[in-house]
């Protein structure tokens, strides 16, 4: 028996020691260049908890070294990164404070009450502002990673405050004043650009200094906390994020000079604390915004002097406005009125901001209770309409005359005024994504309304139309008083000479191919013509098709040629490459081949029940 | 000297003798001195009274000085070599005087921020990236893990009002996945049973059987080694040694010349050679471009292995279709955005995946309460242990996920059919034994004989469909919607209880599933018994759509070979059913299925009237 046993012995030590150094050899290789997490722990002398809190606020993650030296169970980071963590000083600060939460356990085990408490006044915090200059060196690398920082304050500003997982309501709280700046400037500078409502929460998409930043928002409904997620690593993401996503409001605020901590009025902000928080803050925006140009006019030198004079005017003449539509107006309701003020200013926007700014113009909007009131009040908004709801603190009431829209989502409405429209939210979402205003008809009260589509779908590069999709471009081209062809047939006018000169920029083969379609279709004309002057001179049918023969011939012995010359070109683009990116193209290519098919699938299926039914 | 005589105390003089000048005196004595001194000591200010020492303290600075000046024997060795540098044991000096450097540095930038502070209000927040351009701050490339999004955008099919072909596609991946999951644990190796069949060995004679075989194999070990040794012992004549000699030789010689020829062979055949090399390396080649392009596409969908776990990735949310409303209002929204989120961080390789959590014991008695919500079921006096070894045997589809939960509630129906089962199962048997099974005790009794020749049964209807399993596995989860059927009753059942679904796609799929599950009489009979023929017949009558319907016919058809079915197929009235569905012009196997289902009931001489 025994001496079994020292035989495995000897074995699992053999086994153990599988990657044998001799004596005297450098390690090297993976072993050298990796090491497990445990390692790492032991390296930089901090628990596990603290090490994982480390390496989510200094953006360190685990990698896959090739070969894992210490087997396939165990988590690798890079020995420089862990090198790196080690040089911070955040990690003596997080030793401190770990040293000092001792010192506090010790008072109150001493029964020392009044020592906790005195030193818990005192107790040493860090900053992260300069691991966040450290990360994102620029302003544009912080905003290209705003995605996953926005979806992640936006979920914890709609999760309950729970004390068994370390739930702060200050967390949740501060979550939700950050997503509510970062809307109000979304709202007031008209960035937002794309809307879907998914079955999981809301997607949005704006575009800020050029960036395109997609975030999720949950629904407005309880969110419940799973307990195969955790979250002291996700509270962790959340403490980075919040400081980022301060820094970066705050900058953005300047940007549009208006001081960043925002001060509201102290009337809005003790309904600020609920739903309106929103609405007060894009109030306090347009306000600050205004009084901020009108002392930089003032104190303007001469030739500036002149525009502000303009401005001036221009600001002067929407007041009269103002002033007009006030007398039509009960006094109360000069507050929603700010938004007509707002939109003389700043003239320096892109195409697509100017376009969003005017898609709700001179629109006004009232909200029932029953409609997702946060999504609405930033979105609407956002695109120029003002906006009012049902309960407290709303700018107008539902008797208000004005109102051109109300948005309704319940099976029917008992009063309705005739001067408004009476639409369900999705009609909002919709025009958003289209671009125009879309016909309310589909969309009225108790009607099921079309299919919301998702606006992230590039359906032109999917090349499948959804039938919905088709009929807005119709529509949207009969506003522009343009004629589509038939469906099908698609706009491709090869003869036009904008086109030609696009084709300039097409590559070598695409441009044969275009080059192949032009020859068939005169082929094709030649042909249609022949049969014509056949038709007209009442020849018999002989002729005709021997023409045909004739172009068939034509084209057989063009079109093999044009393809080998194709195929040529590939080949050799393909020996020029590297066998990487060799590779890379091949995936493309598969990548292209399985969306054919995909499509090729939608088209046939959309096919079967159009016969079934 | 005589004593002073006592004069009277009366007069004047008396009086005036006897006041004391003493503080007077004192006072004049005092000012006088301070007069001839230069002031008062109390009024002096301390500066001018004391004074720091400064000169040194020549014994102490002593001391210091020569502990410094020790020399260790080993650094004093190599001063005496001017070529040789001591490389200083510890460097202490250095890190002080850096501390205090860094503890300076500190202080200004905690200033510096103050100020900043102050300035641009209350809070601390400044612009970070004011001088940007300025690089001034050291600052570290961070690599992108992944190229996976942070935000990933559902399909369009997931919409909260899709459009039908997309929400198709959506839910039969959707599907597909659950199905996956299913078939995984189908196929799965299964677990380790917690009883085993049979009598309970007992203790002593368990020991017996250990000890006799180890005796065997080393009786037989020492057997065999006397037999070996004692004919490598046997002696070998010279001639014996010659011939064996010149064999070896031979045979080298013989060797040698093959080697020869296989190498002009070789030679001859170069080219060959050189082609089969080329071809090799070529195959070589396409391998790793292969394995570089499945490298690739796997990162878009997962992140490579980090941790001990594999990443699991959440399941679809997607509506069924009867849940689509249109309204915004009745959405029944995802409640669980936070597993979204902690799954995207594990899907970009930003954290190692972690285990999943929910091992929780199957229990059938949670699942259902789970399910039914408030309408529970009456099946609360069943314990767990017993549920769960009830579940195992009936229960196929596995609730396990929470957020396909809406999903699942289809099976809502299939659970409920199933508990009916389970009770009528239950009641057969007297409570008492109910425990007693639990507890697994080694005597059979009868009931427990009865159960086991069930599992049995059960046991061997698994293993015929093994082979098909194993066959259908890898295509079924790809496709999707072909829900392909498996042997056993509780399959039946399922499908059976699919058919009470309201969704026509679950409806298509039972039915599709019953016709390829009959294919003998006794199967198909199986099906009438469970219930299925009158099932089908209500799924005909209330088919909205021809794909429904063709489904439904194409099952029946399947019943009415035969003969019993067919008859109780016409007892529940088929007939009627089946003349009254309408023909259509796109499906053609509608019309054939229905002609051939007439004629079948024709030719077993039932006529449409009764």
């Amino acid at each position: 028996m025994t001496k079994k046993d020292t035989a495995k012995k000897t074995v699992a030590k053999l086994k153990k020691n599988k990657h044998y150094r001799p004596a005297g050899k450098k390690r090297e290789g993976n072993a050298a260049r990796y090491m497990t997490r445990s390692q790492a722990i032991k390296q930089l002398q901090v628990n596990l908890s603290v090490f994982r809190k480390l390496c989510i606020l200094k953006g360190v993650f685990p990698r896959e070294p090739k070969k894992k030296v210490k087997g396939n169970n165990q988590t690798y980071y890079h020995v420089k990164d862990i090198a790196f963590i080690q040089h911070d000083p955040l990690l003596e600060k997080l030793r401190e404070q770990r040293a000092y939460q001792k010192k506090i356990h010790k008072a109150l085990a001493k029964k020392n009450e009044d020592l906790a408490t005195r030193l818990r006044t005192r107790e040493p915090s860090y900053t992260l502002d300069r691991l966040i200059r450290e990360r994102y060196p620029k302003f544009v690398d912080a905003l290209r990673d705003l995605d996953d920082c926005l979806s992640m304050v936006h979920l914890f500003a709609a999760l309950p405050a729970v004390e068994r997982l370390k739930i702060n309501v200050e967390r949740v709280h501060s979550c939700r004043r950050l997503s509510h700046e970062w809307q109000a400037y979304v709202a007031r500078c008209h960035k937002l650009r794309k809307v879907f409502v998914s079955v999981k929460g809301i997607y949005y998409q704006a575009e800020v200094e050029g960036q395109k930043i997609t975030w999720l928002a949950p629904h407005a409904m309880q969110q419940v906390l799973p307990d195969d997620v955790n979250f002291s690593v996700m509270l962790t993401f959340v403490e980075f994020y919040e400081t980022l996503l301060g820094f970066v409001n705050f900058r953005l605020y300047h940007s549009i000079s208006v001081k960043y901590p925002p001060i509201l009025d102290p009337r809005l902000e003790a309904l600020a604390a609920g739903l309106f928080y929103l609405y007060a803050l894009t109030r306090y925006m347009n306000g600050n915004t205004k009084r901020i140009s009108e002392e930089q006019e003032s104190g303007s030198t001469k030739p500036e002097h002149t525009r502000g004079q303009l401005e001036g005017a221009q600001f002067e003449e929407s007041e009269l406005r103002l002033s007009q539509l006030q007398h039509q107006l009960p006094s109360n309701e000069d507050r929603a009125l700010m938004h007509l003020i707002e939109e003389d200013d700043d003239n320096d926007d892109d195409e697509d901001t100017k376009k969003c700014k005017k898609l709700f113009k001179n629109m006004k909007f009232y909200l029932s209770r029953e409609v997702p009131r946060e999504s609405l009040l930033f979105v609407i908004p956002a695109f120029g309409g003002v906006v009012s709801w049902e309960g407290d603190a709303a700018p107008f009431t539902e008797a208000d005359q004005s109102i051109t829209h109300q948005i309704v989502d319940r099976p029917s409405q008992g009063h309705m005024y005739l001067s408004r429209e009476y639409i369900q939210p999705q009609w909002i979402y919709d025009c958003i994504n289209f671009g125009v205003i879309l016909e309310a008809h589909r969309y009225l009260v108790g009607r099921v309304p079309p299919p919301h589509l998702s606006p992230f779908v590039d359906n032109e590069a999917e090349g499948y139309f959804p039938d919905y999709a088709e009929t807005i471009k119709r529509f949207e081209a009969a506003a522009k008083n343009e004629v589509l062809p038939m469906p099908g047939v698609g706009k491709d006018d090869l003869d036009d000479p904008q086109l030609l000169l696009a084709e300039g920029y097409l590559s070598r083969t695409e441009a044969i191919e275009v080059a192949e379609r032009k020859k068939e279709r005169a082929t094709s004309e030649k042909q249609y013509l022949e049969d014509l002057k056949q038709e007209v001179q009442g020849h018999p049918d002989a002729t005709a098709s021997i023409a045909v023969e004739g172009a068939q011939v034509e084209e057989e012995s063009s079109r093999p040629h044009l393809e080998q010359v194709a195929e040529d070109t590939d080949g050799t683009a393909l020996m020029m490459m590297s066998r990487r990116n060799r590779g890379l193209f091949k995936a493309m290519k598969i990548a292209k081949d399985k969306k054919k098919a995909k499509v090729e699938k939608l088209k046939q299926r959309k096919k079967q029940i159009a016969e079934s039914t | 000297m005589g004593k002073k005589p006592k004069s009277s105390r009366k007069g004047k003089k008396a009086w005036r003798a006897n006041i004391s000048t003493d503080d007077i005196d004192e006072f004049i004595e005092k000012s006088t001195k301070d007069a001839l001194t230069g002031g008062s000591l109390a009024e002096v200010p301390n500066e001018s009274l004391f004074f720091v020492d400064k000169s040194k303290d020549l014994s102490v600075k002593r001391k210091i000085e020569k502990h410094r000046e020790k020399v260790l024997h080993c650094d004093s060795v190599l001063q005496r070599n001017p070529f040789v540098k001591a490389i200083p044991s510890s460097n202490d000096k250095k890190k002080s005087s850096m501390k205090n450097k860094k503890n300076k540095k500190d202080s200004t930038e905690a200033s510096t921020s103050k100020d900043d502070a102050t300035k641009d209000g209350e809070s601390g927040i400044v612009d970070l990236w004011e001088n940007e351009a300025e690089g001034d701050i050291r600052t570290r490339k961070v690599v992108k893990t992944s190229v996976i999004p942070a935000v990933e955008v559902d399909p369009p099919g997931c919409s909260y009002n899709p459009n039908f072909e997309a929400h198709q596609d959506s839910l039969a991946k959707a599907v597909a996945e659950e199905m996956q999951k299913v078939y995984q644990s189908e196929l799965g190796p299964q677990p380790v049973p917690l009883t085993v069949q049979g009598d309970a060995i007992e203790e002593e004679e368990m020991y017996f059987l250990e000890v006799d075989n180890g005796d065997d194999e080393a009786n037989e070990e020492n057997e065999d080694a006397p037999e070996k040794s004692s004919s490598m012992k046997k002696m070998v004549t010279k001639v014996e040694f010659n011939r064996r000699a010149r064999l070896k030789d031979r045979q080298k010689k013989e060797s040698e010349a093959k080697k020869k020829a296989e190498i002009s062979k070789e030679i001859d055949s170069l080219p060959t050679i050189i082609d089969e090399i080329a071809k090799e390396d070529e195959e070589k080649q396409k391998r790793m471009m292969r394995r570089l392009v499945a490298k690739q596409e796997r990162l878009k969908q997962q992140p490579p292995r980090l941790g001990r776990h594999k990443f699991v990735p959440a399941p679809t949310q997607v509506l069924l279709s009867e849940e689509i409303t249109g309204s915004l209002r009745k959405l029944k929204a995802c409640c669980t955005l936070a597993t979204d989120r902690f799954k995207s961080l594990e899907k970009r390789g930003l954290i190692p995946p972690s285990a999943n959590k929910r091992r929780r014991k199957y229990n059938f008695a949670y699942e259902l309460r789970f399910l039914a919500g408030d309408k529970v079921l009456d099946l609360y006096f069943i314990d767990d242990g017993e549920a769960e070894e009830a579940a195992g045997v009936l229960i196929d589809v596995r609730v396990e996920d929470e957020a396909l939960r809406k999903l699942r509630l289809k099976h809502l129906e299939e659970m409920r059919t199933l508990a009916a089962h389970l009770r009528t199962y239950l009641r057969g048997r007297p409570a008492g034994n109910v425990q007693r099974s639990r507890n697994f005790c080694s005597s059979p009794s009868v009931n427990r004989a009865d159960e086991a020749a069930a599992a049995m049964e059960e046991e061997a209807e698994r293993k015929i469909g093994w082979l098909l399993k194993v066959i259908f596995a890898g295509t079924a989860t790809a496709i999707g919607y072909q829900f392909f059927p498996y042997m056993g009753d509780n399959l039946v059942l399922q499908s059976i209880s699919l058919l009470q679904v309201k969704d026509p796609f679950f409806k298509r799929s039972g039915a599709s599933r019953l016709a390829s599950y009959a294919i003998d009489d006794g199967r198909r009979m199986k099906i009438v018994e469970l219930g299925g023929a009158q099932e089908l017949l209500n799924m005909l009558e209330a088919a909205k759509d021809d794909r429904t319907r063709k489904a439904a016919l194409e099952a029946l058809a399947a019943l009415t070979k035969s003969d019993k079915a067919a008859g109780a197929l016409h007892k529940a009235g088929a007939i009627p059913i089946v003349q009254s569905t309408p023909s259509s012009v796109e499906e053609e196997a509608i019309d054939k299925y229905k002609t051939g289902l007439l004629k079948r009931f024709q030719d077993l001489k039932y006529d449409g009237s009764s």
